[in-house]
């Protein structure tokens, strides 16, 4: 990783926009001139990604859900915040998300700095009542100042939020992985590299199996996402009752020019209207974002819900056809898989993990104050 | 009947039998999705029933010439076709992928072999004959369950494609001249 930010360091040195040089199977990751990556921004998002300060009882970091050690995820079925408190989905991994078109898995964030600061006043993840508080803690900390001085060139008084975020998305941009077994075998030709089991696994991928077709691979990299919203049917069960009353409450407010406001779902299973929560569009109900599968075997659960403890559940899940609702995606049917097909879809998944996370252990502890 | 027809109702067939028409009978009132530019189309108006491209789906590798090694030959092409009366598809090809941005780089002109049997021998050579090309191919028609597709091979298999790219793989305009891509003679994977 520390080689990816040296490269990227000295392209920028030469040029106002760096199409860095990535891991075998990334695209190039664009790095804005706006927003220089250089080695102290990284440093301080690092620090600050880390900090349980910015939180209400100062015992929740980014990295308490995000941990290093479980690929930037948690390895729960659902997220759990300040007082242990449970969310709604599950904790997606960071590795890669600078690839990203949409953030969260309903796509609410439209960019990386948009991400940053929402969990921060989530009642049930940080839970600060506002972000004043995160400069109140930068400024009274002994390094901090002194740190984002090297990064921005701003004094005490001008740190702002906006470097915060700046500082942190930084840092997650240099969170990428390639250099899998797959990448080998499918960009660097070397054949020799995947098992028959996996090899086979890879033409299920993208054929029979259609997952290519949302789980992109193209012709020189793969990020397996294609960055759209699906609707599977997963958690469907938990909201199908109500929603026809939903679906005509919505229209009712619709055609008569009122503001539509909810009151037939709780928290919970609002939680599973997915991307409709943000385009208030019908046929967004259920939907959900294409994640990419880089050190997918590493990441369980699994689905927006972590419902799914293993990959083969998932398998199970696509080959069944989802479960049937009425906004069910049209690519989603019965795939008919034999036994062993079954496995070689496993076996393939497996072979997207990269060298670096090959033996992932049980992570670093976020910074404790 | 002509081909096309035969093929349609063959497909329509394929489905009833099945039961795969819709995943739940259901209704449900959905939003109009906007799926053009605001810009030139503000009033959203598809003309997509007689001139569009959704009438079949095909990917497939073996469909872009190899440079130096053949890894090239392992990229999928998406074909997106339209079928017409006179049993001929044509499809746009688009082999850097079905998102947003992705751009269609050729055609495939798709004849039925009857149609084929009355072309001059010297333009047979530019086409592919699909009852071999399709296993090279390994060619997969994604939105169809395998029952679908069995039903629609035999007639699928009964055709020949002429593949011409106006832009080559990796460029980033379309520049340089047409090519035809011999298909059958690329090699196998």
């Amino acid at each position: 990783m520390r080689s990816v930010v040296t490269a990227l360091i000295a392209c920028l040195l030469a040029h106002s926009v760096c199409v860095a040089e990535q891991p075998l199977g990334l695209p190039p990751l664009r790095i804005p001139e706006k927003e220089p990556l250089t080695s102290e921004r990284v440093a301080l998002g690092e620090m600050l990604f880390k900090d349980t300060r910015f939180s209400a009882d100062g015992t929740i970091a980014c990295s308490s859900c995000h941990l290093p050690g479980k690929l930037f995820s948690d390895g729960l079925p659902r997220a759990r915040g300040i007082q242990d408190i449970e969310g709604t989905r599950n904790v997606p991994s960071l590795i890669n998300v600078a690839f990203y078109d949409t953030f969260f898995l309903d796509g609410r964030a439209a960019s990386l700095e948009e991400q940053v600061l929402g969990p921060l006043t989530n009642p049930i993840e940080h839970g600060l009542n506002d972000l004043k508080a995160v400069l109140t803690v930068i400024r009274k900390d002994e390094r901090y100042p002194g740190q984002f001085q090297k990064a921005f060139g701003v004094a005490p008084a001008e740190i702002s939020t906006d470097h915060f975020v700046r500082a942190i998305t930084s840092f997650e941009r240099t969170l990428v992985s390639g250099d899998s077994p797959f990448d080998r075998y499918f960009f660097g030709g070397d054949k020799t590299v995947l098992s028959e089991s996996a090899a086979r696994g890879l033409e299920l991928f993208r054929m029979k199996g259609n997952c290519a077709n949302c789980h992109e691979i193209v012709w020189k990299s793969a990020t397996f996402t294609d960055n759209r919203f699906y609707n599977l049917g997963v958690g469907f069960e938990r909201i199908e009752s109500d929603l026809p009353r939903f679906v005509d409450a919505y229209w009712a407010a619709r055609d008569a020019g009122q503001e539509f406001n909810d009151t037939i779902y709780t928290e919970a299973p609002r939680s599973e209207l997915g991307r409709f929560n943000v385009t208030h569009t019908v046929s967004d109900i259920g939907r959900f974002k294409t994640p990419g599968l880089r050190n997918v075997a590493l990441t369980a659960p699994y689905m927006h819900d972590g419902s799914q403890k293993t990959l083969m559940e998932v398998v199970e899940y696509y080959d069944k056809g989802g479960y049937p609702n009425p906004l069910l995606d049209a690519a989603i049917f019965p795939l008919n898989l034999a036994e062993q097909e079954k496995k070689d879809l496993v076996a393939f998944m497996e072979a997207l993990t990269s060298p670096q996370y090959a033996s992932a252990g049980s992570g670093t502890e976020p910074a404790k104050h | 009947m002509r081909n096309g027809k035969l093929l349609m109702m063959v497909a329509v067939a394929a489905l009833f039998v099945t039961g795969v028409v819709a995943q739940s009978t259901q209704k449900m009132r959905v939003e109009k999705e906007k799926l053009y530019g605001d810009t030139f189309n503000p009033r959203q108006k598809e003309y997509a029933n007689h001139v569009g491209f959704n009438d079949l789906h095909i990917q497939a590798i073996r469909h872009i010439m190899p440079e130096g090694d053949n890894s090239r030959l392992n990229v999928i092409v998406h074909h997106h076709c339209k079928g017409y009366d006179d049993g001929t598809f044509t499809c746009l090809m688009f082999p850097t992928g079905m998102k947003d941005q992705d751009k269609p780089h050729g055609f495939e002109y798709i004849i039925p072999t009857d149609q084929y049997n009355t072309l001059p021998a010297k333009e047979k050579r530019y086409w592919h004959y699909h009852k071999t090309e399709i296993p090279r191919a390994k060619a997969e028609l994604p939105d169809l369950t395998d029952e679908e597709l069995q039903a629609l091979l035999p007639a699928l298999n009964e055709t020949y494609g002429k593949v011409i790219y106006t832009w080559k793989l990796g460029d980033e305009f379309p520049i340089g001249e047409p090519h035809v891509l011999i298909v059958q003679d690329l090699p196998d994977l």
